[in-house]
């Protein structure tokens, strides 16, 4: 018997003619993912689905499974259909969907490619379109605010001009959303930007000159040649992109000042952060979480299945 | 794709395994424990008073005390002359301060791991922190001992505990002990603008009507009567939560934060709340175009104060933090004085026995926490709190933070004294001033497990403020009925789901 596993062993050995050396190296190599994975990924969500059906007993000060096991998914189900506080949080999150991938993205592919047709300032633009990826979040939108708050300096100016009464561009309902989408399309064309230009960089130039020859124009050269190839980096944008549907919280949260989500500006990740300290509702919040990730992650799978069905990726 | 489906299912088994591998008991019944007593001795008259002898640097094993704060609202130079005077009364001990713009994203970890020995802050979770052994039970060590003895009456121990004003003993326990002490005792209004106001010969208005003609007599002199930040809906809950309690009265205001009983949201069996926010909606949602700032909306907070600071506006609802967040330093710079309009009596308000409005205030500030680590250094760390509590120690703090007190009771003929250090503007007169004569003060804190949790508040849909105000283009719909008939809607068909012990 022990024969027998010997053997297998030894042509086990062979078939993948690994040195011990090289397994030790593979073994190391491989444990620091592996490792991630199974704390940041396996516990971590294993913890949060557990806690997602507790709820927090004050009598021990601790987090225990209730009677009814779904009491935290059945609470916010009926609030997610009855109370407008919080559908209004899954909405609001969802129009970033639209705005980021329908807006931010389409619009950094056009801003991009005029950088890659070699516009004069090509760099200068660069600068400008990149520089509010890399400023501080929170200095980026008090600068945003401040302009277009009641005395800043985009109201002056319409004043100026002979409007008398200028818009509230953060008190009102609808334009306050309006208005943190304009920021989100502004401070993220230019991480677009940046992936996009260097993903056409790489095209070969031969492609391009033979649509040249071809006749085609700007605008086919854009949609036939240059988008087709570089499909794949617009994939995964769209992809960040719709996942920003969980994630986005910062910029509304500093351009309004608060956690709360004023005039219509909460979102779910804004929830999250607003309530998280508050640790006798951390069951709650775990199934806020996984409910809304229920709700959205089917629809950016297919998203990226759609967007993968468009172009074939090609090797160049 | 075997191997492919087989690891799938490992990993399900994997994160599924904590469920049933006891990470959360099954449900235990049983009480909360009990309230604690919250009885004071009388602390009425002071002359008598001698203070304990208090322990030698040499009592303690460890003489460096870690004590991190929120940098915020009142600033550190009240708690850095603390420190320097402890360091004097106790020579060999140290103080090490750490301002910090957030207390708590690490708090429990570092209440675990390796504290600071006192925390001072807004929005600790105490209550969970305290319940879950990480906070020091102060209740023994330090509200039942005695500072002062009072040799003219019976040499009566005065504890820390009576050294307290009645709210902040309140808002400190849970589960029958004291995890905290309550920082901040202030309270709401309206802050004005009092250079302007001398400038017109305009009159504190006492009653609600006066207020209204107030607000007209300002109008028609071309000036703007109020002006608040669009961003900040809280701020109104000083003259609404105000009329509110001098309608209801202590006790009726006080029964809704028992959170025992959900006609307390029902406008029917309980009015008084809904009285008081119609009182508002009539006053300022109705003349919104004329009491208040235009565009009034699209500010924040620091816009807001900056333009009331340049007098756009001669009034703005406020919090007991309204003149430091102003900037003592801002105020003095731009020329102005200002000062605090107690919130105006509505004709429903309760009186006395002499038939004389009876003063009370709702106070947004009185939450702020200070707590010891269980595991820090604890003694030094109680010894600091009850040095704290010491008469001349506790002036310190209104000497350097503008018309705001610590959670100790003081003796307002010493503030509002002449040439006083703690009166810098109008405003410390008249805030100390209401302090000293308002008869019931509410911080609106509950112990209740509905609101701890935050199925429950004073208002269960929010507080809709802003709302009220505007919703593009035309103005709201949103009614006092609304909200209200909506909030009861709310409690009445979640309240048994809700009940959890």
């Amino acid at each position: 018997m022990e024969n027998a596993k010997g053997k297998e062993r030894k042509i086990r050995k062979r078939k993948y003619n690994l040195s011990a050396g090289a397994i030790v190296f593979i073994c190391v190599l491989l444990a620091y993912p592996v490792i991630h994975f199974l704390i940041t990924w396996v516990y971590i969500n294993s913890q949060t689905i557990a806690l997602s059906f507790t709820r927090y007993n004050p009598v021990v000060n601790d987090y225990q499974i209730p009677n009814d096991i779904f009491y935290n998914y059945k609470m916010w189900i009926d609030r997610f259909l009855h109370d407008e506080r919080y559908s209004s949080i899954l909405w609001n999150s969802a129009l970033y969907i639209p705005v980021t991938c329908g807006i931010t993205l389409p619009l950094s592919v056009v801003c991009s490619y005029f950088l890659y047709k070699d516009v004069p300032g090509k760099n200068f633009f660069k600068v400008i379109y990149f520089l509010p990826s890399i400023l501080p979040v929170v200095v980026l939108t008090m600068a945003f605010r401040l302009g277009f708050d009641t005395f800043g300096w985009v109201n002056a100016l319409l004043r100026a001009i002979g409007v008398e009464n200028p818009p509230i561009w953060f008190g009102t309902k609808i334009l306050t959303p309006a208005m943190i989408f304009f920021y989100c399309v502004w401070a993220g064309i230019g991480y677009n930007v940046v992936l996009l230009s260097g993903a056409m960089a790489r095209i070969p130039r031969e492609l391009v000159e033979v649509g040249r020859l071809e006749g085609i124009n700007f605008t086919q050269e854009m949609t036939k040649v240059v988008i087709p190839l570089v499909w794949p980096t617009i994939v995964t944008l769209f992809t960040v992109g719709m996942n920003t549907v969980l994630t986005i919280y910062l910029q509304a949260y500093f351009l309004m000042g608060s956690a709360e989500g004023n005039f219509n500006t909460g979102t779910i990740a804004m929830y999250l952060f607003g309530n998280y300290s508050n640790q006798q509702q951390v069951p709650q919040l775990a199934a806020f979480g996984l409910l809304c990730s229920l709700i959205f992650v089917p629809f950016i799978f297919l998203g990226r299945k759609i967007m993968n069905h468009f172009f074939k990726e090609v090797d160049y | 794709m075997k191997l492919s489906k087989l690891g799938a299912c490992v990993l399900a088994g994997a994160m599924l395994l904590p469920l049933f591998a006891g990470c959360a008991g099954t449900w235990t019944g049983g009480e909360l424990g009990n309230d604690v007593d919250l009885g004071q001795n009388d602390t009425s008259n002071r002359s008598g008073w001698v203070l304990r002898e208090r322990p030698s640097a040499d009592a303690f094993a460890d003489k460096d005390l870690y004590i991190t704060y929120f940098n915020g609202g009142y600033g550190g130079a009240w708690l850095e002359e603390m420190a320097s005077t402890f360091e004097e009364d106790y020579p060999g001990v140290q103080v090490h301060l750490n301002p910090t713009n957030d207390v708590n994203t690490t708090l429990e970890v570092e209440l675990e791991e390796s504290p600071y020995d006192i925390y001072i802050s807004q929005d600790i979770a105490w209550e969970y922190l305290g319940a879950r052994g990480l906070l020091a039970d102060l209740t023994a060590e330090l509200y039942d001992s005695v500072i002062y003895t009072d040799t003219e009456n019976d040499n009566t121990g005065i504890r820390f505990r009576d050294l307290l004003v009645p709210a902040s003993l309140a808002c400190s326990s849970y589960q029958g002990k004291y995890y905290k002490v309550a920082q901040i005792q202030g309270a709401g209004g309206i802050i004005y603008n009092k250079t302007m106001f001398d400038q017109y010969g305009w009159q504190i208005p006492a009653t609600y009507e006066q207020l209204q003609e107030l607000c007209e007599t300002i109008v028609s002199a071309g000036k703007v009567p109020f002006l608040v930040a669009g961003s900040e809906g809280y701020l109104w809950d000083s003259l609404v939560h105000d009329w509110w309690i001098q309608i209801a009265g202590e006790e009726e205001f006080s029964r809704l934060y028992a959170g025992k009983d959900k006609d307390c949201w029902n406008p029917a069996v309980y009015p008084y709340h809904k009285q008081a926010y119609q009182y508002w909606y009539d006053l300022f949602v109705k003349n919104k175009d004329r009491y208040l700032y235009p565009g009034f909306e699209g500010l924040d907070n620091l816009m807001a104060n900056s333009a009331f600071l340049n007098g756009l506006a001669a009034m703005m609802p406020a919090t007991a933090w309204a003149v430091n967040e102003l900037g003592k330093d801002m105020i003095e710079e731009v020329g102005i004085d200002v000062g605090l309009i107690p919130t105006p009596y509505v004709k429903e308000a309760k009186k006395d026995e002499n038939g004389n409005f009876i003063r009370v205030c709702y106070d947004v500030a009185g939450r702020d926490s200070i707590v010891v680590a269980e595991r820090g250094n604890k003694d030094l760390a109680i010894e600091f709190l009850k040095w704290m509590s010491e008469t001349e120690h506790t002036l310190i703090f209104p000497k350097n933070v503008s018309g705001t007190l610590m959670g100790f009771k003081y003796e307002t003929e010493t503030l509002l004294a002449e040439n006083s250090p703690y009166c810098k503007f109008t405003w410390d007169r008249d805030m100390f001033k209401l302090l000293g004569e308002a008869s019931f003060r509410s911080t609106g804190y509950s112990t209740s497990y509905l609101f701890i949790d935050k199925k429950v508040s004073d208002y269960p849909l929010g507080n809709k403020y802003l709302d009220c105000f505007t919703n593009y283009g035309k103005p709201s719909e949103l009614t006092v009925n609304k909200i209200f008939d909506d909030a009861w809607n709310e409690v009445n068909g979640h309240w048994d789901s809700w009940q959890i012990v």
